[in-house]
């Protein structure tokens, strides 16, 4: 009986979120519809006064406005402005070095931004015009930088990662370790995607190496400090003990601003716009996880999870069935929704059925994000391309930049392969945590 | 008019100052609670409680209407083209009301409770220090009240969404 009100539930949400109903409503009127449907008036109205403040009264959810607020400034102060040059110095004999630097420089600025969304941007801005110079076709290079943009997402900090961490009930800073590896991975079969290309169209990304006149590769490493005294902030703290996961956010936001301050690059224009998106994205991104979590007790009541739970382990679907359903049910989500929305929206439903695998949640972590991050870039909604078109407007059109993105998609069922093939090898790191 | 425009614009200014300025002592609050820990083994009593209670209560409900209002509210975008203009105004007064509605019942419960726990006088002790909690949850309804007036205001006046 309730388990129909369950899968009636999900019905009316998706109804509502076609249309064009905001994520965070929707979730809160069906939770308080199917409450009540269930119990009554009464637990419903006890559910929507509760929710809204036992969600955010938590600790660790504390670190995401800490986190996008060290990334904003970082991004409109321009202490990660050196990140591509130091790139192309160490990187400049390799075929495709333009394009290979640009997506390390995204690594690095994704150890100080825990948005994907920002670091397109920020590295869309140096970097495309330049290479569309040295000769690239506009449509590879957008699409290049699209795709790299993703990796701010996995790199930690990773504001996704925080908000799996809360809902799943695991380490934070395990998740975090996890991403550093598919995060590199990432970049790795990027830049194999650069080199290939280069050797097969050379009229679309040219394989000769940099020019290194004018590049004096000490400087440039030493131009990136402001990153690398941010990292050893953030990943110190965490690794040493001084402070915790959560604390880290406060310590690299106020890192940021200290450091935008002596090199005085921190006027209050640049300190307003870096509030207003951390607000901005804050709030909206919080409400989301208020309708969240009340969506769960809403599922937990109706049995849903654990009857599909149950009919998953009586259809004895192995583990490859299994994670093909997932992968292809984030990546038709990720095709129209924004990843908050997606993960939220999903994780009430699969987390008890993985709980129920003995899937360990961690892992699991790593891999959901990886496969939102995928949705950044799939048409027809696709921030990444869309951040990407807005900041390099007369290089390309959306469409070109979708079909510059095919080659990196192409990469990231490679590397969703290999974690989903070797769960191990992203959970290596963790295990020393 | 253009007076109540004006006004309107500064009112959610000052909702999105209250959270720039929730955030920042969030920051400064965090840091020095680290700092004097490991520096002198004297930690800030009740840090844990204070931002979770305060500092993230305002800083996730008091800019919500900000939100609102600047087109921040995360939607999924299928069916746009299929609509067309007209159609998407319609669609966009539909969701205003629907908007309103939840916003409406989230500050009336919320509300509710608050005052209920503000006749009881909710706090929490941490280590040895009191701290009382429910001035916190009258955060809840003023953020939501101001979301259901900007949603209310939605459903009859037409407004392009303002860029970010």
């Amino acid at each position: 009986m309730s388990v129909e009100t369950g899968f009636l539930g999900v019905a009316v949400l998706f109804a509502l979120l076609l249309l064009r109903v905001p994520v965070a409503l929707a979730l809160i009127a069906v939770s308080f519809g199917g409450v009540a449907l269930l119990l009554g008036v009464t637990p419903a109205v006890g559910i929507l006064s509760n929710t809204p403040y036992s969600f955010i009264d938590n600790w660790t959810l504390s670190a995401v406005p800490m986190f996008l607020l060290m990334g904003f400034v970082a991004y409109h102060a321009g202490l990660t402005a050196g990140l591509f040059e130091a790139a192309k110095a160490v990187l400049r004999r390799i075929p495709g070095a333009l394009a290979i630097s640009s997506i390390f420089a995204c690594s690095g600025f994704a150890a100080v931004c825990g948005s994907s969304l920002a670091t397109a941007a920020a590295m869309g801005r140096i970097a495309i015009p330049e290479m569309v110079r040295s000769g690239y076709a506009p449509s590879f290079a957008a699409g290049a930088i699209a795709a790299g943009g993703t990796i701010g997402a996995l790199i930690p900090p990773s504001i996704l990662m925080i908000v799996y961490g809360v809902f799943a009930e695991t380490s934070v800073t395990r998740v975090f370790v996890g991403g550093i590896t598919i995060g590199l991975l990432t970049a790795v079969i990027y830049s194999g995607v650069v080199l290939v290309t280069s050797y097969l169209r050379p009229d679309i990304a040219p394989p000769r190496p940099l020019d290194a006149e004018g590049l004096d590769t000490g400087r440039a490493l030493l131009n990136i400090w402001p990153v690398l005294l941010l990292m050893a902030i953030v990943f110190g703290g965490l690794f040493s003990g001084v402070f915790t996961a959560t604390e880290a956010g406060a310590m690299g936001a106020a890192g940021a601003i200290v450091i935008a301050l002596g090199m005085r690059r921190l006027s209050f224009a640049v300190f307003r716009r870096a509030m207003i998106e951390t607000l901005m994205t804050a709030a909206s991104l919080f409400i989301i996880g208020v309708g969240a979590a009340m969506f769960t007790r809403f599922l937990g009541l109706t049995g849903l999870s654990s009857f599909i739970a149950g009919a998953v382990s009586g259809a004895d679907l192995g583990y490859v069935e299994l994670m093909l359903i997932v992968v292809v049910l984030y990546l038709l989500l990720g095709m129209f929704m924004e990843p908050f929305g997606a993960l939220l929206v999903t994780l009430p439903v699969l987390l008890p059925i993985f709980e129920a695998q003995g899937i360990d949640l961690v892992w699991f972590g790593v891999l959901v994000v990886k496969l939102l991050e995928i949705g950044m870039i799939t048409p027809p909604v696709g921030l990444n391309v869309f951040v990407i078109r807005n900041v390099a407007a007369e290089y390309a059109t959306v469409t070109q930049i979708f079909k510059g993105v095919t080659p990196f998609l192409l990469a990231d069922i490679v590397v969703v392969v290999i974690a989903i093939a070797f769960p191990s090898f992203i959970l290596f790191l963790p295990s020393f945590m | 008019m253009r007076f109540l425009a004006r006004l309107e614009t500064t009112l959610l200014s000052a909702l999105a100052l209250i959270g720039a300025i929730a955030t920042v002592a969030l920051m400064a609050h965090v840091v020095t609670d680290v700092a004097l820990r490991n520096l002198f083994n004297q930690p800030i009593p009740a840090t844990y409680e204070i931002v979770t209670k305060y500092y993230m209560i305002a800083l996730a409900f008091i800019p919500l209407a900000w939100v609102e209002r600047g087109g921040g509210m995360v939607q999924v975008e299928v069916l746009d083209p299929l609509l067309g203009e007209a159609g998407k105004r319609w669609a966009d007064r539909l969701v205003a009301l629907i908007s309103t509605l939840i916003y409406g019942a989230l500050t009336l419960v919320t509300l509710d409770s608050a005052l209920a726990s503000a006749r009881t006088g909710t706090f929490v002790m941490a280590q040895n220090v009191l701290v009382p909690t429910w001035p916190g949850f009258f955060l809840l309804p003023l953020g939501f009240a101001l979301a259901t007036v900007v949603t209310f205001v939605r459903i009859f006046v037409f407004r392009p969404e303002p860029g970010r």
